[in-house]
């Protein structure tokens, strides 16, 4: 079985353990259920990259551009020609294995040369010097030899070798950092399944899996990382490889190249929740692959024996901290009840609606336990993107049209920094007053209600909002009506939507 | 002209011409190809050994030859040139190109009967 057919059939492998293991490790677990969406279009997309090391393009590449790989060769070279060869090769000015190639074969001309010119009856020295003479001055031949070798076609091979070899090197070395990040995931959460389970204890309320979109989004940022900085190298060798160019003089091209484009790709195009935490790490990815080029990329990296169990330390921290770090506990059905809205001073209002002040629809029944009937959404959806741009929605008030209140209206109120979505206790603060505030309007023929905010909630940096109905009752009062709801205004944008918005 | 060779300046332009010519028979190695140039030229071309190596590894690079190491009767691993297909088009061209050159250097050089 060749190299290539090896490396199919362990990847083809890899590709069935990665969508198959974690339901077979851990089935119940949260990142089975998440994994086994993931997992599928992943291997799929796995294969279609091992597929890549039978079409081998930078190996078609290199025969476009006629290169062939260097093999070693044991010419025997007279020490006499040593220096000629050494110089010839230092003028020359290509990478390694070229070099080396170049050599083999100018010392077998050499060889040859001498050989033929003793038969004709020369002694050693003088057919070594009018050998010698014929290839011409060392620094001439090796500028000639370098003029060949650098064309404009091997330059534009290089160039294409280099944008695939990254490209390659970024999703397969992403991919396989996910795929052992998954497996190790569910083997800690097997191994934490049996270790409660031999405790004694329930797992009713114990929840493991990130939850955190924040904390998710920063950690697929980081785990890019290990791949950015293997692809700037593979960028480097393979343009220094087919274009025949030293990889020091490519280098700081490739590393301007990738921290523009990367850079550019992850602070104009990938929209992903952003946050202090986040952006450091997205912008981390165009900072490794710069890195990968420019820290001596074609020296192995082969790490001391010594050292090399440092290097376990990142991927166990990042395991981990995902295990870890993201084991919290659910609450399930009671978590709201840990939560209370702000009181009513807090807000700045007079009170809520007294229960029976707001009469329950027909059909709707009461949602909360003090028996106040709360007003439902209905309509527009209040998802994380709907606060792009100006709001609008639909607010059923069914029953509603029988209380007497006027100037009814919606209120969007934004919570003080540092407000976290546990926080929304009468202790933390709020704006004093309402974001954004729109008349609420009433269909008289369906008693649907409609509000339109104007403000674009999504640019801005806060993250919590109140929004809620309030209307002046009989007495001349505002009341709240029903209870707030609360959203997140988790940033969904690009890093500079994100650096550009209001705060 | 000395000695009966063509001097180095007039052969500036035809090495992969006759590069390309000698290696149509077959696969040679860069010693082997300076010899038969040699030989076939009647001793006339002596091409030297410093440019051959740069057009054949510029020939190389432009697709119009294929390298590859292998084992010679001399003893060492030898470098053999091989002629693509694309050499095949290039040496065709050439041949045309030089065909057109001799015939003008024969209308202008040879003497008027008129």
């Amino acid at each position: 079985m060749t190299r290539t057919r090896r490396r199919i059939a362990a990847g083809s492998l890899l590709a069935i353990l990665l969508a198959a293991a974690p339901s077979v490790v851990a089935p119940t677990s949260v990142v089975a259920t998440t994994w086994t969406d993931l997992a599928w279009p992943l291997a799929a997309l796995f294969l279609v990259f091992e597929i890549q090391a039978w079409i081998s393009l930078p190996g078609k590449w290199a025969r476009i551009a006629g290169e062939r790989v260097a093999q070693a060769t044991t010419a025997i070279t007279p020490p006499d020609t040593s220096s000629y060869l050494d110089a010839v090769d230092s003028a020359l000015g290509l990478p390694p294995e070229v070099r080396a190639e170049i050599r083999a074969e100018l010392s077998d001309h050499l060889d040859d040369s001498i050989e033929a010119l003793e038969a004709e009856g020369l002694d050693r020295a003088r057919a070594t010097r009018e050998a010698l003479a014929r290839l011409g001055r060392a620094e001439e031949l090796a500028r000639q030899l370098r003029a060949a070798h650098q064309s404009t076609r091997r330059l534009l091979a290089g160039a294409a070798g280099g944008v695939w070899s990254a490209g390659v090197g970024m999703i397969q070395g992403y991919l396989a950092v996910l795929g052992l990040i998954a497996l190790s995931l569910n083997l800690g959460v097997l191994i934490l399944q049996r270790s409660v389970d031999a405790a004694g204890v329930s797992w009713n309320g114990i929840k493991i899996g990130p939850s955190d979109l924040e904390t998710i989004t920063a950690l697929l940022c980081v785990m890019a990382w290990v791949p950015a900085f293997v692809a700037g190298r593979r960028c480097v060798r393979a343009s220094s490889r087919l274009s025949r160019r030293k990889a020091r003089q490519l280098r700081g091209f490739w590393a301007i190249a990738g921290v523009a484009a990367l850079g550019w790709l992850v602070t104009f195009q990938i929209g992903v929740q952003q946050s202090w935490l986040v952006v450091p790490c997205e912008l981390g990815i165009p900072v490794l692959f710069a890195a990968g080029a420019l820290l001596r990329p074609d020296a192995s990296l082969h790490l001391p024996r010594s050292r090399s169990k440092l290097a376990l330390v990142p991927a166990a921290i990042l395991v981990g901290g995902l295990l870890m770090g993201t084991a919290v506990p659910d609450y399930g059905s009671g978590k709201d009840s840990l939560m209370s809205w702000p009181s009513d001073s807090v807000l700045g209002y007079d009170r809520v609606a007294p229960e029976g002040y707001v009469p329950c629809a027909p059909g709707l029944p009461p949602m909360t336990t003090d028996g106040r009937c709360v007003v439902p959404l209905g309509g527009g959806t209040l998802g994380i993107n709907d606060f792009k741009g100006p709001w609008a929605g639909q607010w059923l008030v069914d029953g509603l049209k029988q209380a007497p209140f006027t100037s009814m209206r919606i209120e969007v109120w934004r919570a003080l920094a540092g407000v976290s979505a546990w926080d929304m206790t009468d202790t933390v603060g709020f704006a004093v007053d309402p974001r954004s505030a729109a008349p609420y309007l009433i269909e008289p023929a369906t008693l649907d209600g409609y509000f339109r905010i104007p403000a674009d909630l999504g640019s801005h940096h806060q993250r919590r909002w109140l929004v809620f109905v309030t209307g002046v009752g009989s007495d001349g009062r505002r009341y709240r009506l029903g209870d707030p709801l609360w959203f997140g205004t988790t940033f969904t944008g690009t890093i500079w939507d994100w650096l550009t918005a209001s705060d | 002209m000395r000695d009966g060779r063509i001097r180095g300046q007039l052969l500036k332009g035809t090495t992969p011409l006759l590069i390309l010519s000698v290696l149509r028979d077959g696969e040679l190695y860069g010693y082997e190809i300076a010899q038969r140039i040699r030989e076939k030229s009647g001793g006339a071309f002596n091409p030297g050994e410093g440019s051959l190596y740069p057009a054949l590894h510029s020939l190389e690079s432009e697709g119009a030859l294929q390298a590859k190491w292998g084992e010679s009767d001399k003893g060492p691993r030898r470098r053999y040139y091989q002629i693509t297909p694309a050499g095949q088009k290039l040496l065709a061209a050439h041949e045309a190109e030089w065909a057109t050159f001799t015939a003008g250097m024969i209308g202008v050089t040879e003497p008027s009967h008129d």
